[in-house]
């Protein structure tokens, strides 16, 4: 199954434009920062630290935290419009014509898409850092640094596993294109990025509570923000409370905040329950 | 070395295939003819383990397909009708990684590569992107990946449709060699008449069904007849060949005689000559062979798709 792997990736890599569509809601939240959502954020941090280290570190882990999250969920479906490909061309078929297992030609692809939203993942949470240092004079601790690359695996297994289920119902490129179209317009929406979660109205925030992007966003920002959040906002802890549910760190539903744990916990029933669809929607993949 | 016994394929509102048996003998160069839709491809895909029959037995080498699938890819090399490589990878590339889903040894996939550069003559563009390559190199890579793993079936699948004329030459003169060389077992379909008439065993399939079945030669010795063409001075030679009971038809102004065989052109230009301008003596051609037993022209069908 490695070849195959390695097949999937090379060909994605080899071909630029499928890399840069799926790093285009990266490259557009990046651009809407740098007009307006840096300043916008900017008066978010109390007034005492704008322009110092401490505030600017703020604004830069929120915004890295939410790149980082939007990277994995849009980099998995971009890498499985190759697997679209593969079945609307028919190329698939010189895979199947081997002794290869069905099984394994068909996860391949789940797992490719995994390894590749992990590697751009931790690529972005690197040059995240360089420009965060840039901007706040400051890295994240060792220790959450290493909790991030956990959770950048977490993230994108999840997402690719949903992509994965997703797009095997997927018969044209046409249609996969119109997919990533959606995603790539709504992701910063629903993970409130674009928007302050506050401001999307609480029937909204507790019907996105319920799903794996905000949830996962919330992680991002708990372990990528704690270290800003505890400099900015030390002494004044309701602020603080108010600034995290406000900007989608906290995760409420229907009044109630859910623990990292839970986070956590929901995170790997989304991977089982996604993994498991697909295993037996790959039952019907055969002819 | 192939068995094919009641093989029947049913979609849902149509049969594709209709209960058809042949065998395959070690060594046979086969072909399967009809027009698209005949079920050619069904069938290929079928003994390739892409599609499940609705009924039916089919063994590869006494590997029963079903259950001893692996056995049969491991047995199989496939050239589809259409191009699976990879485009922004180049040859090299695609090769060595297929080749991986056969071995680990990529020392032995790298001698494969380079024996079958230097058999099929692409050493020049082997490093190069697929997308660079025109549709006769692209057909070459696609022959050279069905290769890898040393099949000792090779299940070609309309291997020249969508190339240029000369490109289309040369892929022949290739797989011809390549049966001369390797005494491999090659299954072909097709639709283009030439092409089958090297061929040692010949299937006519229309409407899912085998309509007719031996050598290229044998078929057309029993279902096509040799024509004299000729170009008469004048009107005398219609009145001459009626006057005899000579059967012939009017194609423009020239008169088609159906022969026996081609003495009895020679003949029948001896006995006329002074009547007769020019002329020519027609092989029967397989393409005759079609349109007897099926009662259309395999030509028709491609116009109609046209």
């Amino acid at each position: 199954m490695s070849a195959l792997i390695k097949r999937h990736i090379l060909c994605f890599l080899r071909d630029r434009w499928s890399v840069f569509f799926s790093f285009l809601s990266v490259l557009i939240i990046l651009m809407l920062f740098a007009f307006f959502l840096g300043a916008m954020h900017e008066t978010t941090v109390p007034e005492a630290l704008r322009g110092t280290d401490e505030g600017n570190h703020l604004v830069y882990s929120w915004l890295f935290s939410g790149v980082l999250m939007v990277s994995t969920v849009t980099v998995p479906l971009g890498f499985l419009h190759f697997m679209v490909k593969d079945r609307a061309t028919q190329s698939i078929n010189d895979f199947y014509v081997t002794p290869l297992s069905r099984t394994k030609i068909v996860f391949s692809y789940l797992v490719a898409a995994i390894l590749v939203s992990t590697a751009l993942g931790v690529v972005n949470l690197l040059l995240g850092q360089v420009i965060v240092y840039l901007n706040a004079s400051t890295f994240l601790p060792l220790a959450s640094f290493l909790q991030v690359l956990g959770l950048i695996v977490l993230s994108s297994t999840l997402f690719s596993s949903l992509f994965y289920f997703v797009v095997s119902y997927l018969k044209s490129l046409n249609a996969h294109g119109t997919l990533s179209t959606l995603v790539g317009t709504l992701i910063g929406f629903v993970t409130g990025v674009y928007v302050p979660v506050a401001n999307l109205g609480n029937t909204l925030t507790n019907i996105l509570a319920a799903f794996p992007p905000l949830q996962m966003a919330g992680l991002f920002r708990r372990v990528y923000m704690d270290k800003a959040l505890h400099d900015v906002f030390a002494g004044a802890p309701d602020a603080m409370t108010r600034y995290m549910e406000n900007f989608g760190v906290d995760v409420v539903f229907a009044g109630r905040t859910f623990s990292t744990f839970e986070l956590l916990v929901f995170s790997a029933f989304w991977i089982v329950l996604f993994v498991l669809l697909s295993v037996l929607r790959l039952r019907r993949f055969k002819v | 070395m192939i068995s094919v016994k009641g093989l029947t394929k049913d979609y849902e509102k149509t049969r594709a295939l209709d209960g058809i048996d042949f065998q395959v003998s070690e060594g046979a160069f086969f072909a399967l003819l009809g027009p698209n839709g005949a079920g050619k491809s069904t069938t290929i895909e079928i003994i390739s383990t892409l599609k499940g029959k609705s009924a039916g037995d089919v063994a590869i080498n006494g590997s029963v397909l079903g259950k001893d699938d692996d056995a049969i890819r491991k047995a199989i090399g496939v050239v589809f009708q259409y191009s699976t490589l990879d485009e922004d990878l180049t040859a090299y590339e695609n090769l060595m990684l297929r080749g991986l889903f056969y071995t680990d040894d990529k020392a032995a996939i790298q001698k494969r590569i380079e024996t079958l550069q230097e058999f099929l003559g692409f050493e020049s563009y082997v490093n190069r992107r697929i997308k660079t390559l025109s549709g006769g190199q692209k057909r070459k890579i696609d022959i050279a990946r069905a290769l890898l793993h040393e099949p000792r079936i090779l299940l070609l699948d309309e291997p020249t449709t969508g190339l240029d004329p000369q490109s289309r030459e040369n892929i022949w003169e290739l797989v011809l060699e390549l049966k001369r060389k390797t005494n491999m077992t090659i299954v072909l379909t097709t639709h283009y008449m030439e092409e089958v008439s090297d061929c040692d065993q010949v299937i006519i399939l229309h409407e899912g069904k085998i309509r007719a079945e031996d050598s290229a030669e044998a078929l057309r010795a029993k279902h096509a007849t040799d024509k004299l063409r000729a170009l008469p001075k004048d009107n005398r030679l219609k009145e001459a060949l009626s006057r005899e009971n000579i059967k012939f038809s009017t194609v423009q102004n020239t008169l088609h005689i159906p022969l026996k065989d081609s003495f009895e052109g020679v003949q029948y230009v001896e006995r006329f000559k002074d009547l007769i301008e020019t002329f020519e003596i027609v092989k029967g051609t397989m393409d005759d062979v079609f349109l007897n037993i099926t009662g259309r022209k395999l030509s028709d069908y491609d116009e109609r798709l046209n």
